[in-house]
């Protein structure tokens, strides 16, 4: 269960404060976060990915207030107990499939077990791209390798920033179906942040943001 | 696949920039391996052959040719100078001097310097025997360890030298008697072994048929061959001392007191007689001030080529950063800490820098290979080819620091990669 309360945000001395609205999401019961360009909703995801840390409010993850977290206990958190599955390709160039999903783990101070590595593969049904370079895979098999990433640590977490936008609607259906079914296998809370609205219709969660003018959602202090 | 492993693997993903940069360090670093080499294998040969000796007494002209003609048997001596003069330098009695040991130079058997000397010359250099005997005649050879083995020298074989050192038919003198092999010394690591050894008398001998020929046939031709020629009668056991109307090359002198008296000596031969007096250990200072000057040089060239490797590294890693800002910050999303990315740059220039001296390392001994063959061929002195020095071990360290050096600003950077801003844009 991520729980989330009086969850803010403050960009630099003096500059505006977001309040982002109370989140309560189970493993059974995904949340979409929608929100146009401008809404917040990259603040939000890294606030709830440990990568920003909130001026004020408490995120409870498995027991744990991370929000209280910080510096190499909040890094050990992020790695062990979030994936994040990224809006852009961003992967170790230099390695392989394989090799990118054994530092994910060793980079959370996991060990890098093979078994668990090829099985993640083999669930998203890209294991035989496993010694490829990622830059060598098609846009849909980076999305799966993205995926994978963030499942192989087996997290509590897993969040997805615009998994679909460059897909057409039969992939972003596949994505949407298929990150809902692993985060109900491994027991792991789901949150997507996007700005698609075809995937309102998969999530029992949705949360609407508006521009941060609009101050219904997302407000802005003076 | 740990931050050590991944440093390595983003360093084979740019193989040209990583080239570069590691080629940089590998000369920089091999320049200055290869200097340290050649100045210790130099310093060493002149070292070790300095045998004690305080004082080269020899005919007037540069006074290093005689040094290096006399002691390092490499150039032609200044010329000769006559017994008489050089009579009390060989005088066992001598108030001043342990050990004068005379030298007659000028002929060589297949580019290895004849020496016409007194069996004190093996006292200076502690050689001994390990084959057969001492000379009891002219034209009898002890012949040095490397020198034999080189020249496939047994007991008992026989040959004609030449005249200078040059291996020449037309300057072999086949008008005088053969040299014979008499002995064979054991290995000294000393000049010793380079040359071979033969009583005074036998080059006098060589000189004696020769000018007697020439006298007979009138020319100076050397291509000439008149059958077996006897040689003369000396005897070897007689003191230098005792003959008169002579001439030898030099006299290596060792003395019995303090470098004042070899001093004095020096200044009254050089003030005082037609000959020159050269102390071996003030020539090696001011040939090393000289070659000193150019390893300097050399020296400042590397320290240079460091300077651009730092540089090749630092830009290499620096303008790698726009584009692994990605890969930086996800790594960070995946629980890398700031330390993390700061390891991960330190590594990939410490790495670059390390690799780089060690390849320098390898090119420099492999240089010191060559250069040990030339000398080898050159002037049949022999290098240690597997040698390492302490100093090379501080080229290593040093080039840990120049890898740190070079990445800290790229690392501080990466550490501080504005993780949000770069995922959200």
């Amino acid at each position: 269960m991520l729980v989330t309360s009086r969850l803010t945000y403050r960009y630099g001395e003096g500059g505006p404060t977001f309040r982002f609205p109370d989140l309560r999401v189970g493993v059974s019961e995904p949340a979409l976060l929608l929100g146009p360009s401008g809404s917040g909703k990259s603040t939000w995801l890294h606030l709830l990915a440990g990568i920003l840390t909130p001026e004020s409010g408490s995120m409870e993850l498995a027991g744990t207030d991370y929000a209280q977290l910080g510096g190499a206990a909040l890094d050990r958190f992020r790695g062990q107990q979030i994936g994040l599955v990224l809006q852009r390709p961003y992967f170790l160039e230099a390695l392989t499939v394989r090799e990118n999903l054994a530092i994910a783990r060793r980079t959370a101070g996991l060990p890098a077990d093979a078994t668990i590595i090829h099985s993640t593969l083999e669930q998203l049904g890209i294991d035989r791209y496993a010694d490829r370079r990622p830059t060598q895979l098609s846009v849909g098999e980076q999305q799966r390798v993205m995926i994978a990433r963030a499942l192989v640590n087996q997290p509590k977490l897993i969040l997805a920033d615009e998994p679909t936008s460059a897909l057409d609607k039969v992939n972003a259906q596949r994505v949407s179906d298929l990150l809902r079914s692993r985060a109900a296998e491994l027991g792991a809370v789901l949150v997507v942040v996007t700005h698609d609205e075809r995937l309102r219709a998969d999530f029992t969660q949705v949360v609407e943001l508006r521009p941060v003018t609009d101050q219904a959602t997302a407000r802005v202090d003076p | 696949m740990s931050i050590l492993s991944l440093a390595l693997r983003n360093l084979l993903y740019r193989p040209w920039t990583t080239a570069l940069s590691l080629l940089l360090a590998a000369l920089g670093a091999g320049l200055i391996s290869l200097i340290l080499l050649l100045n210790w294998q130099l310093e060493q040969q002149f070292d070790r052959n300095l045998a004690g000796i305080n004082l080269v007494v020899g005919a007037k002209g540069s006074p290093l040719q005689l040094m290096m003609s006399s002691m390092y048997h490499i150039s032609s001596p200044t010329g000769n100078v006559p017994l008489d003069k050089v009579k009390p330098f060989l005088n066992p009695a001598h108030p001043y001097i342990s050990l004068g040991v005379p030298l007659s130079l000028g002929d060589s058997y297949r580019g290895r310097r004849i020496v016409g000397t007194r069996p004190t010359f093996l006292q200076l250099y502690g050689a001994e025997l390990s084959e057969g005997a001492m000379w009891t005649a002219p034209m009898d050879v002890v012949a040095g360890a490397s020198a034999a083995r080189e020249l496939g020298l047994q007991l008992g074989d026989t040959f004609r030298s030449s005249h200078g050192l040059v291996e020449d038919d037309d300057l072999t003198h086949r008008d005088a008697p053969p040299f014979r092999v008499v002995g064979i010394l054991g290995p000294t690591g000393t000049v010793a072994d380079l040359v071979l050894l033969t009583p005074t008398e036998s080059l006098w001998a060589v000189h004696d048929t020769h000018d007697t020929h020439d006298a007979t046939a009138q020319h100076d031709d050397h291509d000439h061959d008149t059958g077996p020629a006897h040689a003369p009668a000396y005897d070897v056991t007689q003191p230098l001392m005792d003959y008169t109307d002579k001439i030898i090359t030099s006299v290596l002198i060792q003395f019995k007191g303090n470098s004042i008296t070899a001093l004095n000596m020096q200044r009254s031969i050089n003030e005082n007689t037609e000959m020159q007096a050269v102390t071996p250990s003030i020539q090696l200072a001011e040939l090393y001030a000289t070659v000193g000057q150019g390893e300097q040089v050399l020296r400042q060239l590397g320290y240079v080529v460091v300077g651009v490797s730092i540089l090749s590294i630092f830009i290499g890693l620096y303008s790698s950063l726009d584009r692994r800002r990605g890969e930086l910050a996800l790594l960070r999303s995946l629980g890398a800490g700031p330390s993390k990315l700061f390891g991960l740059l330190l590594m990939e220039g410490t790495f670059t820098a390390v690799a780089g001296a060690l390849l320098g390392l390898l090119l420099s001994h492999a240089g010191l290979a060559l250069i040990a063959r030339y000398f080898s061929q050159a002037y049949r002195y022999d290098f240690q080819r597997l040698v390492f020095l302490p100093e090379e071990y501080w080229l290593l360290a040093g080039a840990v620091v120049v890898g740190v050096l070079a990445a800290s600003v790229p690392a501080w950077r990466a550490a501080r990669t504005d993780v949000h801003r770069t995922l959200a844009q």
